[in-house]
């Protein structure tokens, strides 16, 4: 058991996965950093939609990896590159989650991870 | 397409044939008289020279103290708002990101609005306001299309695609009409377009001329992009207006930065026509002359505010303000630079930026962003809006994420308290400086400058100002709701009372902050 679960943990995610926790850190993370912008309910305000069709439209075809690497390198605007790794996961996590991927699990979400899924249901 | 110009082309003629309610103007003569014209505002910089200077007296510096708010209208839109209110026969004009409103000009009265459905993912929710000729609005959108609005109710009349927006192109800038064709450029640098400048016909939107402001194989100044590979993501945005001499037909663009924007490596060479103001043949769209203000940047401190062109003791002269902080002035009869002088203050400008980070001043939030300068015959000076305001480049992987900023690196600002807003006024044939005014917050916003001795401004702490033009001073301030002002202020007369309108809300959130008090159009008077 022991053998399996750690052969799983260095394997690259085949199904999309992050954890509650991640959700929640997520979560507060973006109340305090993005939601001026970006609105209560990821509905865009000054700053684009990060919720519904339209942001789906706008990103479907990319990686997670390539949200990570323009959310990470340009955001937040003022400070851009500013939060730890752990928190921009966790601020996607809360993305994904927000836009209904229903893929809380067990396993974080981690970087190696983010290449292997795209924006799409 | 054909099938839908048929219809563009019924519709006109439809309209056409409905006088009364219709709204007929602007003829080209009244675009030709617009820089003089007194009873109304019809291009974003108030006519083709670009200098937004009123020719109004009725407000000036014996009374503007008593100017007084008439009224306002909020459209509740967070989005960005950057227009300077277009105003033709009493009714204003004003667009944000999707919407377009026709407001009484006098009362603030709404008489229609148009909510535009985009087909595209939409970039950016900057427009800077409509074009108005002939009963027909005409604007850009966070798609990339071009729209023919009917100007007395709103109603679409045709709708064409200038780029694909999924690559990151959009087209924010207020065109300008001219002999039946629309001018309208793409903006998208900073997400790793090629940019295009165009010219439509006003009657279905069909194109007239492209022209490449990225040149590549033969074009001239391609052997400036040492790298070719780079052109297909170089960059160069058209951002805000154009500006034409109608006794030659010379259209002046300003060009913003290259993509992307900090790593220069990627893209070695001068970059043409980035950072530049080109003059085309606005019939042909060909390349009559160019002038570039940064070779090779590598901070993203576009050329964007529209050039201004004016006559100085017989002499063709071109200023144009730039996000380096910086105001040129050309004589364009020669092509002569006369002079360069500083709008901020500047530190490691020729420094490179690097992986640890290189400090800078101005940040590319600072300078004259979408801005230019005013120019007044009356007192022969440029007055020109910039900010102060540093921060840290850093270099960084470049990766093209297909619709996504394309910067190759970071730019993180000092706190939002350090910055500072200056309305300068410069002689206009020697560029010394005559007088600096400080708001106290950041001045993004347009300038205007009225014959009535009125230099009018506002900040992003959302004050309002009327400044002597001679010296300075402030003669009339008031606050709009605290709503920070990116917007500019146009002036007219409507039944021989003169009126100023400005636009004011969350202009910019890269340039005035996240503060969100939501757009609004408020309209001046004395008592």
């Amino acid at each position: 058991m022991g053998i399996t679960a750690l052969g799983v943990g260095v394997l690259a995610q085949t199904q999309l996965s992050y954890t509650q926790a991640q959700v929640d850190l997520g979560k507060t993370t973006y109340s305090a950093q993005c939601v001026m912008c970006h609105g209560a309910q990821l509905q865009g305000v000054s700053g684009p939609a990060l919720a519904g069709d339209k942001f789906l439209k706008k990103w479907g075809r990319n990686t997670l990896d390539d949200f990570y690497y323009i959310m990470s390198t340009s955001m937040p605007q003022t400070n851009p590159g500013s939060l730890s790794k752990d928190q921009y996961l966790a601020i996607e996590a809360y993305v994904l989650d927000t836009n209904g991927f229903k893929a809380v699990g067990d396993k974080s979400l981690a970087q190696e991870d983010l290449k292997s899924f795209k924006f799409t249901k | 397409m054909k099938l839908k110009w048929a219809v563009a082309i019924l519709g006109l003629s439809l309209i056409a044939s409905m006088a009364g309610a219709q709204v007929s103007g602007p003829t080209q003569a009244e675009l030709n008289n617009s820089a003089m014209a007194r009873d109304s505002w019809l291009m974003y910089n108030k006519s083709y020279t670009g200098t937004r200077y009123a020719t109004l007296t009725q407000i000036n510096t014996t009374n503007v103290g008593q100017l007084q708010r008439v009224c306002t209208f909020a459209t509740n839109d967070l989005g960005a708002f950057q227009d300077t209110p277009i105003v033709y026969k009493g009714v204003a004009y004003i667009t944000q990101e999707d919407k377009t409103y026709a407001i009484d000009a006098t009362n603030c009265n709404k008489l229609w609005e148009y909510d535009y459905q985009p087909s595209g993912p939409e970039v950016l929710s900057t427009n800077r306001d409509v074009a108005i000729y002939n009963g027909m609005l005409f604007r850009g959108t966070g798609d990339a299309h071009l729209l023919a609005l009917d100007a007395a109710t709103g109603k679409l009349l045709w709708n064409v695609q200038v780029q694909d927006s999924s690559n990151g192109y959009f087209t924010s800038s207020a065109p300008i009409v001219w002999n039946n064709m629309i001018f309208m450029g793409d903006a998208g640098a900073d997400w790793g377009i090629k940019g295009q400048m165009h010219a439509f016909n006003v009657s279905d939107g069909s194109k007239v001329w492209d022209f490449n402001v990225i040149p590549t194989g033969s074009e001239a100044g391609a052997d400036t992009w040492g790298s070719a590979d780079s052109t297909a993501t170089g960059g160069g945005s058209m951002w805000t207006s154009y500006t034409l001499n109608v006794a030659t037909g010379k259209l002046y663009i300003s060009i913003g930065n290259p993509a992307p924007d900090f790593a220069s490596a990627y893209r070695p060479g001068a970059n043409l026509y980035t950072d530049s103001v080109i003059v085309l043949d606005a019939k042909t769209g060909k390349l009559d002359h160019y002038y570039q203000q940064i070779s090779g940047d590598n901070k993203d401190f576009d050329t964007s505010a529209a050039p201004i062109i004016y006559t100085l003791n017989g002499n063709l002269m071109m200023s144009v303000a730039t996000k380096q902080g910086y105001l040129f002035t050309y004589d364009d009869s020669t092509k002569q630079q006369l002079y360069k002088v500083e709008t901020t203050s500047h530190l490691n400008m020729d420094k490179p930026p690097t992986t640890e980070g290189t400090r800078i001043c101005p940040n590319y939030t600072g300078g004259s962003q979408w801005s230019g300068p005013a120019y007044s015959p009356t007192t022969q000076m440029l007055y020109v809006n910039s900010i102060d305001y540093c921060g840290v480049v850093k270099l960084g992987e470049v990766r093209l994420v297909k619709g996504q900023l394309f910067f190759g690196g970071s730019m993180e600002l000092d706190d939002v308290s350090k910055a500072k807003g200056y309305t300068t006024a410069y002689d206009a044939a020697t560029g010394k400086q005559i007088w600096r005014f400080e708001p106290g917050a950041r001045s993004p916003g347009g300038v205007t400058v009225t014959a009535g001795g009125l230099v009018l401004t506002s900040d992003t702490a959302g004050n309002m100002y009327a400044l002597n033009a001679k010296t300075g001073a402030v003669l009339f301030k008031t606050n709009i709701d605290n709503a920070p002002s990116g917007g500019g202020i146009s002036t007219y007369e409507v039944n021989g009372k003169q009126y100023m309108a400005i636009a004011v809300g969350n202009s910019s959130k890269g340039a005035t902050g996240v503060g969100a008090v939501a757009a609004r159009l408020a309209i001046f008077a004395l008592p």
